[in-house]
């Protein structure tokens, strides 16, 4: 792969020169560069320049996948490192990032940590954590809770 | 605060993997608790009688693997009547007859008969594992059909 750089623009107007390689593990860009080869600029709308910057840390650490384990020990070690440097509202910019640029990788990375941490959560935590609004009835969310708690709960069962 | 597209949401959800937590996700808010729904693949119930059939297929129409629970635990110690029920028979005849894409049954304490065995080997083309504990009439010749089924897998 040649070491064409290619800048990227965040919404904030920050830029980022990264090797073409790197940028192409953005499949948002990947797309554009097939569209037009000449492109050495492009303009991401949706995403801050704090967060594009993280992206691009993840993109280079990610650069080539190798197939042996010791490698692949490696970057699952560095990705653990690498998701605990963030808090909850910071892994929410990121999974909306990686979903944007489409970066497979990273969106499962990120969900999976955020999977973790609203473990044990209750509802009222994760409407919290998700500023997402309530809009149950009383009635309906009571509904809800008791054939969950009815059915399909198995709080005293033990997995086998 | 942010907007989540719904495949993001998804897309988390994909991860959460026990059972308590896919409840309360669902009781987060409506539109949750609809890509829960369709997205639960592993559902567990505690207690067969709990819940009918057509209201389980109704609210997780993918579900793929289910774990079913019978008759309670003091049964073991034969404190259960034998007719108490916990049939799965009704439970095989509602998914087959909804088409859900089972892979997956797992029962403890209920009841299974030739005939429960005999439909579950022809109804559901993916079906990859069955696991019995402390169940009720094992009959030889419903575990033949399902093992001539599962010998063609």
């Amino acid at each position: 792969m040649s070491s064409n750089k290619i800048v990227l623009t965040s919404s904030d107007g920050e830029s980022f020169e990264v090797e073409e390689v790197v940028a192409r593990k953005l499949q948002i860009v990947g797309h554009m560069l097939e569209d037009d080869c000449v492109i050495n600029e492009i303009p991401l709308q949706n995403v801050t320049g704090d967060i594009l910057s993280m992206v691009i840390e993840y993109c280079k650490t990610h650069v080539d996948e190798e197939e042996s384990e010791e490698a692949q020990t490696k970057l699952k070690t560095w990705d653990e490192e690498f998701m605990k440097k963030f808090d909850i509202k910071t892994l929410l910019q990121i999974i909306l990032a990686a979903n944007y640029l489409n970066v497979k990788g990273l969106l499962d990375l990120v969900s999976q940590t955020i999977a973790d941490t609203i473990k044990d959560y209750t509802p009222e935590q994760i409407r919290e954590v998700f500023g997402v609004e309530n809009d149950y009835t009383e009635e309906e969310e009571a509904e809800v809770r008791k054939e969950n708690a009815w059915a399909f709960d198995e709080a005293d069962t033990p997995k086998p | 605060m942010n907007y989540f597209p719904d495949e993001v949401i998804e897309h988390v959800f994909d991860f959460v993997a026990s059972h308590k937590d896919r409840n309360s996700i669902s009781l987060v808010c409506k539109s949750w608790h609809k890509i829960e729904r369709f997205s639960r693949k592993n559902v567990f119930i505690g207690n067969c009688y709990a819940i009918n059939p057509e209201r389980l297929i109704g609210r997780f129409p993918c579900l793929k693997s289910l774990t079913l629970k019978g008759k309670p635990h003091f049964a073991d110690f034969n404190l259960v009547p034998h007719e108490w029920g916990g049939f799965v028979l009704p439970w095989i005849d509602a998914l087959a007859r909804s088409r859900v894409g089972l892979e997956e049954l797992r029962l403890k304490r209920m009841v299974v008969t030739d005939e429960s065995l005999e439909l579950l080997s022809r109804s559901f083309a993916n079906f990859k594992s069955l696991v019995l504990v402390s169940c009720e009439r094992f009959p030889t010749d419903g575990l033949a059909s399902l093992l001539s089924l599962l010998s063609f897998i």
